[in-house]
């Protein structure tokens, strides 16, 4: 009470006094809220991002001498491709494993739903460093993989771990809970009445799903997609751990490009690239597959 | 309509738990083209029966037959009924027409008839010009009548309605009430017409079906189940009530304390059985002029205007009465005062208990 009382008074002189108007609004109480963020995001964000936007361009030399450098470069280039592309099948491959997982839980709910929500719960929670190691032991030259494989007769056992196949399966298996919550939010709100009006309408289940359920869906599929695939583009600990030594992501080429290369410019700027390339995939999703808004 | 079927429901139960019935072995017929409503409160079983026409819902007992085919063990895309759910159910992601057209696609219409069907149906609801557009961008009248054309366009045996009208306000209810009377009178399709709402059954059907806990306490025609409901369920619950105890006497009359012994011409039932005698508000004359010994006194509680009409509720003989009475015939009464209470006797119904 007492607040709104004053600041009609202080506003009046605030006017009289432009920099003590200035210095007014900033201390009033919902701009003073957004400062401890501000200063974090500035502190912690901003700033290193500004120095590898810097160093990107200034180390050794000054120029865009480290990006002409990358784009020049066959195997850079490649890398960048076998990024996309991975980010591609791991993308596609979560959301085989994810849709069903969502469609069941959303439209059976009760126990069945709850317990397999849990179980994506319980893996989403779990650090992806630990699930990294649980796949080596399971794709490892000693595992139950490999060891199943013996027992039926293939010998020699193909070799799984430190291959793109293996990098590619376990991060389509640590991305699935966020397909499945994206997908899971929007068909829970897919009233089981759409299903029924389609029978109702003479449309066998198949044709149902098909015509009314999977459209619905589609904004679900989207977003989970989006979310995956961006997050996928910088895996580091998957790839660098359990894929193949020779078929590097982004993320793994900037950590040999600091750790063996000690080529601090060319890490900044390969981490631009990868940044731009993230943006730009946003841009895209915001401009083309405003889905959620088509029909809501 | 050239395919309008009877629809017949019998001994049809369901029940979710070992003993307690959801809905109780109902027997009904419905005859083609009719107009049936189904009216209870909620729980009563009038949307798990409904369902269960549907085929949505199995019944643990008893079976149901359109045009005397039995389809119970027919999957519901295949039992040619058309539904219009509460929530109108629109396929988001489709244009009005595509809504429309979605039942005629699903039996491989050619597209030129198809075509015309989906003009002809939307041209019914008077939306012939909203073709293109999507649910969304139509009223909530709007998409009401879309999801009835989609209903109807595939000329389905029956058509069912789950509380159609529950979303829209008032007035839009009325307009959409005679709307729906006149495409039922048009085509002549049998429907069945689920809703709480006692004024919009009585406004729309042929027959309507009292609910209540799984049963159809009574079926009748609006004026039959209003002027002589056959339990005090659906005294109370159609129309205003008052409802007086009282004990049937000598000679078909009925006794009922304070108010002295009326001639009902109910020999039929035992003297000294309990019954409740139905006394509707409208029936009730007020007046300030004492005329004969039989007058009975009413003092009043409580005066609401309604504007065409006033509802009084008042004591008689230590009993709470509603009376309605026409704004005109309104007597100059206030709060507290007695006057005199006068009714018409052979419009006095009994309710056996």
């Amino acid at each position: 009470m007492a607040v709104e009382l004053t600041r009609p008074a202080l506003a009046a002189e605030a006017s009289a006094l432009p920099a003590r108007a200035l210095l007014v609004t900033l201390l009033r109480p919902p701009v003073i809220l957004y400062v401890p963020a501000a200063l974090f995001l500035a502190a912690f964000f901003l700033v290193p991002l500004g120095l590898v936007v810097w160093m990107s361009v200034s180390d050794p030399e000054f120029g865009f001498g480290n990006y002409a450098t990358f784009f020049a470069s066959r195997y850079d280039l490649a890398v960048l491709a076998r990024t996309f592309q991975t980010a591609f099948v791991v993308t596609l491959a979560s959301l085989v494993f994810a849709y069903p997982i969502a469609y069941v839980a959303a439209r059976r709910g009760g126990a069945v739903g709850g317990f397999l929500l849990g179980v994506v719960a319980l893996s989403f929670w779990t650090s992806f460093l630990v699930r990294t190691y649980a796949w080596m032991v399971i794709l490892g030259a000693k595992g139950p993989v490999v060891g199943l494989l013996t027992a039926l007769g293939v010998s020699p056992p193909p070799r799984l771990l430190f291959t793109t196949f293996a990098a590619t399966f376990a991060m389509a298996h640590m991305l699935v809970p966020f397909m499945v919550l994206a997908l899971y939010a929007v068909m829970k709100r897919i009233d089981e009445s759409y299903m029924r009006a389609a029978a109702s309408l003479g449309a066998r289940p198949l044709r149902a799903f098909l015509t009314v359920y999977f459209p619905q869906s589609l904004p679900g599929v989207v977003n989970g997609a989006t979310l995956v695939f961006i997050t996928c583009l910088g895996f580091y600990v998957t790839p660098t751990l359990i894929g193949s030594p020779q078929d590097k992501m982004i993320a793994g080429r900037i950590g040999q490009e600091i750790e063996q290369l000690l080529d601090f410019g060319a890490a900044s700027a390969t981490s631009m690239i990868l940044l731009a390339a993230a943006l730009a995939l946003f841009t895209l999703y915001d401009r083309f597959f405003g889905l959620d808004r088509m029909w809501r | 309509m050239k395919n309008a079927r009877a629809l017949s429901l019998r001994g049809l139960s369901k029940s979710y738990l070992a003993g307690q019935n959801a809905v109780d072995s109902i027997d009904l017929e419905i005859q083609p083209g009719e107009f049936v409503s189904f009216l209870g409160p909620s729980g009563s079983g009038k949307t798990t029966t409904l369902m269960m026409i549907a085929g949505f819902s199995k019944p643990s007992s008893g079976e149901i037959a359109i045009g005397g085919r039995k389809i119970d063990s027919v999957e519901p895309y295949d039992r040619n009924i058309g539904m219009v759910f509460q929530n109108y159910a629109l396929f988001p992601h489709m244009s009005v027409a595509d809504n429309v057209g979605f039942p005629l696609r699903m039996r491989q219409v050619p597209k030129a008839q198809a075509a015309k069907r989906i003009a002809d149906a939307l041209a019914m609801v008077g939306l012939a010009d909203f073709s293109g557009r999507k649910p969304a961008e139509l009223s909530g009248g709007q998409q009401q009548r879309v999801a009835l054309a989609r209903a109807l366009v595939f000329e389905p045996d029956v058509v069912l309605l789950d509380e159609p009208l529950g979303a829209l306000d008032k007035a839009l209810r009325e307009q959409m009430q005679i709307e729906l009377k006149r495409i039922h009178r048009e085509l002549g399709v049998t429907m069945v017409y689920v809703t709480h709402d006692q004024g919009e059954a009585m406004a729309m059907s042929d027959r309507i079906a009292v609910f209540n806990r799984g049963r159809i306490e009574q079926i009748g025609s609006p004026a039959e189940v209003y002027a002589r409901p056959q339990t005090r369920f659906v005294a109370s619950f159609i129309g205003d009530s008052n409802l007086i105890e009282g004990v049937i006497g000598r000679g078909g009359s009925v006794d009922l304390p304070g108010f002295g012994s009326i001639a009902v011409g109910r020999g039929d039932l035992t003297p000294g059985t309990p019954v409740d005698v139905l006394l509707r508000p409208e029936t009730i004359r007020l007046s300030k002029e004492e005329r004969s010994p039989e007058d009975i006194c009413f003092t009043v509680d409580e005066i609401v205007n309604y504007g065409d009409s006033f509802l009084v509720i008042g004591k008689s003989a230590g009993q709470e009465l509603r009376a309605r009475v026409p704004g005109l015939d309104m007597p100059a009464l206030a709060r507290g005062e007695r006057c005199v209470m006068r009714w018409s006797k052979e419009r006095v119904h009994i309710v056996p208990r």
